[in-house]
Formats: structure tokens, sequence, C-alpha cells
């Protein structure tokens, strides 16, 4: 099912596939969707306004983004593609390089899962229908992690890291 | 069609020699006010006359009333904010958003005005203006391991003693 308003705010979804998952929610982002933990907004805030979590006591940067799937067991890898037995997020960023939205590789579709800021969780055929500069788009993608796909075992790692 | 009298050649005075002479079943039905436009259709030397007859349909800046109202503008702004930062995945960039932090300055010239307004809108639409409420007011009355419902319920509790 299309959602206009959507495709007004990311154009490439247009003439991209993509399907829409779930309603919208201001209760958690695209790094809490990705590291599987929908009960928090994943959030560095500058003067640690309450009501966020972030694992680690570093900036905004792409560095830090970086760092919280490393501690998720995540590696940098250069390979967007699907691979068998392993899953990866991509992180994109905006002209300054400030990060601005993680996508997950949805298993075993190879399609890629996002949580759209405030709005909606999708999945989307490709990283490419999310970048952009002129409305809604997160830019380009920027760095790629991969790590061994650990099934139900990942849902221990992730609690672990959120605490 | 060249002009019959130099004296006369002006604008409006080719224009007329045009339709009266090309254009007669036209010059009948064509309304003032696309006049220009029609003429335009056929002498790229009239341009100018396009953009002055289009200059009269621009509409004018819209000002503020003398009735200006802040509640008005802090309902537009939040609004913008809110459509304008709907899909931003990263809330440092969304609280940067220029309506977010002229909602801000506002609130530290005038809290006892903004900060209800705030209030309120956290209540009716629950967002993200925990950072807002923080700057204003040096205040988080949110607790550590607080999640979304909780540093709204945390923000709304703290309202009502800050309004009485």
């Amino acid at each position: 099912m299309s959602d206009p308003y959507l495709e007004s705010r990311f154009p490439k979804l247009q003439n991209g596939g993509y399907a829409i998952k779930s309603k919208r929610s201001p209760k958690y982002n695209c790094i809490a969707f990705a590291v599987g933990n929908e009960a928090r907004w994943w959030q560095w805030m500058p003067r640690k306004t309450k009501g966020y979590y972030w694992p680690i006591d570093w900036d905004n940067s792409l560095q830090s983004w970086t760092e919280v799937f490393r501690i998720h067991g995540y590696t940098p890898c250069d390979n967007r593609d699907f691979e068998s037995g392993v899953e990866k997020i991509a992180i994109y960023v905006d002209e300054d390089r400030v990060p601005t939205h993680v996508a997950k590789q949805d298993i075993p579709s190879g399609k890629w899962i996002s949580k759209l800021g405030k709005g909606k969780d999708i999945t989307h055929d490709t990283l490419d229908l999310l970048t952009g500069y002129d409305i809604d788009e997160y830019g380009k993608v920027e760095q790629v992690m991969m790590r061994p796909y650990l099934g139900e075992a990942e849902d221990e790692l992730t609690e672990k890291g959120a605490k | 069609m060249e002009p019959t009298n130099e004296l006369f050649e002006s604008e409006g005075f080719r224009a007329h020699l045009f339709l009266r002479e090309e254009k007669p079943a036209r010059w009948e039905y064509v309304a003032a006010s696309k006049l220009t436009s029609a003429l335009t259709e056929e002498r790229l030397t009239w341009k100018t006359a396009t953009v002055a007859h289009e200059s009269a349909h621009v509409a004018l800046p819209k000002q503020l009333t003398l009735e200006f109202d802040l509640e008005q503008l802090f309902e537009s702004l939040a609004t913008q904010w809110r459509e304008e930062t709907e899909h931003m995945s990263n809330l440092n960039k969304a609280c940067k958003h220029f309506a977010y932090q002229q909602i801000i300055g506002m609130g530290k010239v005038a809290p006892r005005f903004i900060v209800p307004l705030i209030l309120r809108e956290l209540e009716l639409r629950p967002d993200h203006w925990f950072w807002a409420l923080h700057e204003i007011t040096n205040e988080d009355p949110a607790q550590p391991d607080d999640d979304f419902d909780g540093a709204v319920d945390a923000w709304l509790t703290w309202g009502k003693s800050y309004l009485r």
C-alpha cells in the first residue's frame, strides 16, 4: 500500500519498492529499531536531557554512532549486498557527515528496514531509496557494518546492551 | 507589422495598432487585464508589459495584525517543527530546527507564557519537547531511566506545580 505523504517526503519511494510496517511513534528511533530495543529513543543529548538512552558518553558524531553498533557486535564492512549468515546496518550522513539515519538489513529477504524518525517503520528494497538532500531524505550512506546473524541470541545481547 | 508613425511608437500605441489591424476579432473579447499577455504571444519586445501586468497580481506580504498573538505564533512554529522534523531520526538535528530554537528563545524571554503552551502541546500531542523545556527552565524532572512516556509524565507532573 502506497503512502502519498511519505512519497512526497522521500521522492525516490515513488518508483521504488517499499512497504509500511507500523504506525508512527515518537517513542523510539532508527537506532533503537536497528538494535532491537524499541522501548527507548536512542539519542545522545548535549545537556543529558532525560528521556533518552545512549550507551556511551560520546557526542553525536559518526564515530559515536559507529561505536554504539560496535559494542553490539558489528564491524565495518564495504559490501552492502545481502550475505548468508550475516546481518548488516547502514548509517546515513548529511553533507556535514552528521549521522542522520540507520537502516538494517532484513533477514532473509535482504531488503532494508527503517524507522523513519518519529514516523513509521518501513521496508525498502534498496538503501538508495532514502538518499538525497532535498526534503526529508537522509543524505548518503557513509558506513555499512556487519555481524554474524545471531537469531534469538541477538535479543539477549541487545538487552545487555540497553541496561 | 511595423509602426506607421514613429512619433507614436509607444508600447500602448503599437498594441492598439496590432490588435486593431491584425487581431480584430480578438480585440473585442480580450479583457483589459489580459491584454499584455495576448500581446506577448506576438511580440517578444513587449515582455516588459507582461511583467508589469503580472506584478499587479502578486499577493501583498502577509502582515501581522495589531492584535499580534504570541499563542498563535507558538502554535504556528510548533506545527511547522512537528511537520518538518517528522522523519528526522537524529533528534539533535530536529532540536536545532529554527522553529524549535525560536520557541526556546521565546521561552527564555517569557517563560511564564511559553512553558504552559509547551506543556499543553506535550499533553495534547506528545512529542520531544523535553530539550526545549530543559533549556528554558533549567529543570529536568524525569528520571535517568525514564523512557518517552515516563519523561512526558514527569514534565506534566512538574508542570502542575509550575503553573500554580
